[in-house]
């Protein structure tokens, strides 16, 4: 089973997902048409570049290696989604470069 | 992302399944690779099916396996999904004239609007038929079931795998690229993501990476918001 805190953060954590999840089908629709359009077209490209703008400087601690490695994995995956554009093969391909890279470094 | 066509009059499982493939194919590995991530932290294998289950929400899982093992509480970790998830208040917007009235299926389907399920279903051609509740919530819940198979697999290999599975957790930065790339399709969306991207890596360039994301998320979606209107993007 699980303890009392993992059970916890996950009850709490659902909550927090819950809020933002339900809050549009709650509020209804926004009654401008040109707010809606911000926050349909203009807001999630924005917030998705911030994420993977946080994300990735959150592995600022990685070491070289790591680094070179999502970078090449980054690469891989812009490369393979423009060409393809497959959701699958893009994140396999990427995940797939960053992996071999890290774990084959030489030490 | 591809849709293949599907008849019109087939049932809606069956349509919801041949739609939900893509999302079969990547939330079984990205799923495996955050339960094999949550057990190699020292975690029990049974939470990772529950965060699955009940959190359903793929960067705050990863994020909460590292906080879970770097000894941060519950409250912190929920603050941080709240952060991290704010993203989704918009997703629901695109469906508002799927459902009539409430229902356990509306209630499921804004339970499990995941990025994935959005973008998958938001991308769906709007011309002709419509795709109503009925297919919506289905496809949500499959994608929630592969989801939850794939946390479980991982959680089950977790313990038998070396290390050698480092870079695994690249799975979900790459996740959000295909994501970001999909967006950046449209010129008026490339160029929001383009500023709001700049705008974060000088914040957090700046300020460091503790405690900025929201901060820095604010700054990005003003400017967003004031750069658009200039230029009657919305």
């Amino acid at each position: 089973m699980v303890s009392a805190e993992v059970l916890l953060a996950a009850v709490l954590m659902a909550g927090a997902t819950a809020v933002s999840r339900f809050l549009p089908f709650l509020l209804g629709d926004i009654g401008d048409p040109r707010l809606r359009r911000l926050f349909t077209e203009l807001f999630p490209p924005a917030i998705l570049a911030v994420l993977l703008v946080y994300f990735a400087w959150g592995a600022g601690t990685a070491s070289g290696p790591a680094r070179a490695a999502q970078a090449a994995g980054a690469l891989v995956t812009v490369l393979a989604h423009l060409g393809l554009r497959n959701l699958l093969l893009s994140v396999g391909a990427g995940t797939a470069v960053c992996m071999l890279v890290v774990n084959l470094w030489p030490q | 992302m591809s849709t293949r066509s599907i008849p019109g009059h087939a049932s809606p499982w069956r349509r919801a399944f041949a739609a939900s493939l893509p999302i079969l194919a990547g939330y079984v590995p990205i799923g495996m690779a955050f339960g094999i991530l949550w057990v190699q932290q020292g975690l029990e294998p049974m939470g990772a099916v529950l965060f699955g289950l009940l959190v359903y929400a793929g960067a705050s899982q990863f994020m909460a396996a590292g906080m879970l093992a770097g000894g941060q509480g519950p409250v912190e970790i929920a603050l941080t999904t709240l952060v991290l998830n704010a993203r989704h208040v918009v997703y629901g917007l695109a469906f508002l004239d799927r459902f009539k009235g409430w229902s356990v299926a509306k209630a499921y389907f804004a339970f499990s609007l995941t990025d994935e399920t959005y973008a998958l279903l938001a991308a769906r051609p709007p011309s002709g038929r419509e795709e109503g509740a009925d297919f919506l919530w289905r496809v949500a819940f499959l994608n929630q079931a592969y989801w939850v198979v794939g946390c479980a697999l991982g959680a089950l290999v977790g313990g038998l795998v070396p290390d050698a599975l480092a870079g695994l957790d690249f799975a979900l930065t790459s996740l959000f690229l295909v994501l970001l790339v999909e967006q950046m399709r449209v010129a008026e969306r490339r160029t929001a993501a383009l500023l709001a991207g700049a705008l974060a890596a000088a914040g957090i360039a700046a300020l460091g990476p503790a405690n900025t994301l929201l901060p820095v998320l604010a700054v990005a979606l003003s400017a967003v918001a004031l750069v658009g209107r200039r230029t009657r993007a919305w």
